[in-house]
């Protein structure tokens, strides 16, 4: 994924009033750490009307599932995200994983709370607080989470330090 | 910026420990978001590069089928 691919993606999601969060390795990212990530993963809303604005705001980018060999049809609607939880897709804008749950911390509500607002190629997103991803990547556990964890803890002393001068 | 390693806070310290570049994170908290990622673009398109012409260099040394 590219500069201009995310700023495509989160003009589409801005311009349909997607509910989601920006979670994983870009939330990381834009909360100053260095490490490199090539997907762009988001937390969603899975009310009704939040469903279909995201199936819509997606829609443009061709989105296929990513696990599944041979890309087999599949059309990114209302009654798939209704069917499922978290997908991994390809689409052209590059890989795009939306998770209406994350583990360690639950549903989109619970990731929420743990959200703060950025201004991001000028758009107001909702993007996971350090607190968020150390919790996030802590409860996943995986080689790759926690090798990144001193990192975040690291930045968080940081922004706690620059909090109290 | 604290000045030594025993004056740092523990998570400063142990990220220090585990190889982690400080300065390369008080200087990305002095970015705005934006700014973190188009820094965080231009290296990925910089690996991107890197590993297409370590790709090539492969390719170029390997042994001809037909020989």
């Amino acid at each position: 994924m590219t500069e201009t691919d995310l700023q495509k993606l989160l003009k589409a999601l801005h311009q349909e009033q997607v509910e989601f969060v920006i979670i994983g390795g870009l939330a990381a990212v834009l909360q100053g750490s260095a490490y490199v990530t090539a997907d762009f993963d988001l937390c969603y809303s899975r009310k009704k009307d939040n469903l279909e604005k995201l199936a819509r705001a997606l829609a443009s980018f061709h989105p296929l599932l990513r696990a599944i060999p041979d890309r087999v049809p599949f059309r990114l609607d209302l009654s798939a995200l209704r069917s499922g939880m978290n997908f991994t897709l390809a689409t052209d804008v590059g890989d795009v994983d939306i998770l209406g749950e994350v583990t360690g911390m639950g549903s989109y509500q619970q990731v929420e709370a743990f959200s703060e607002v950025m201004e991001i190629f000028g758009i107001n997103c909702k993007v996971l607080t350090l607190e968020g991803l150390i919790k996030a990547k802590r409860a996943l556990g995986r080689a790759k989470d926690l090798r990144i964890l001193p990192e975040l803890e690291a930045l968080a002393e940081i922004r706690k330090v620059e909090k109290k001068n | 910026m604290p000045e030594t390693q025993n004056s740092l806070p523990p998570a400063l310290k142990r990220a220090s420990e585990e190889g982690i570049d400080l300065s390369q994170l008080y200087e990305r908290m002095a970015l705005t978001p934006t700014e973190r990622l188009r820094k965080h673009f231009r290296m990925a398109a910089a690996i991107h590069e890197l590993r297409k012409a370590a790709q090539r260099n492969r390719d170029r040394n390997r042994p001809s089928e037909t020989a």
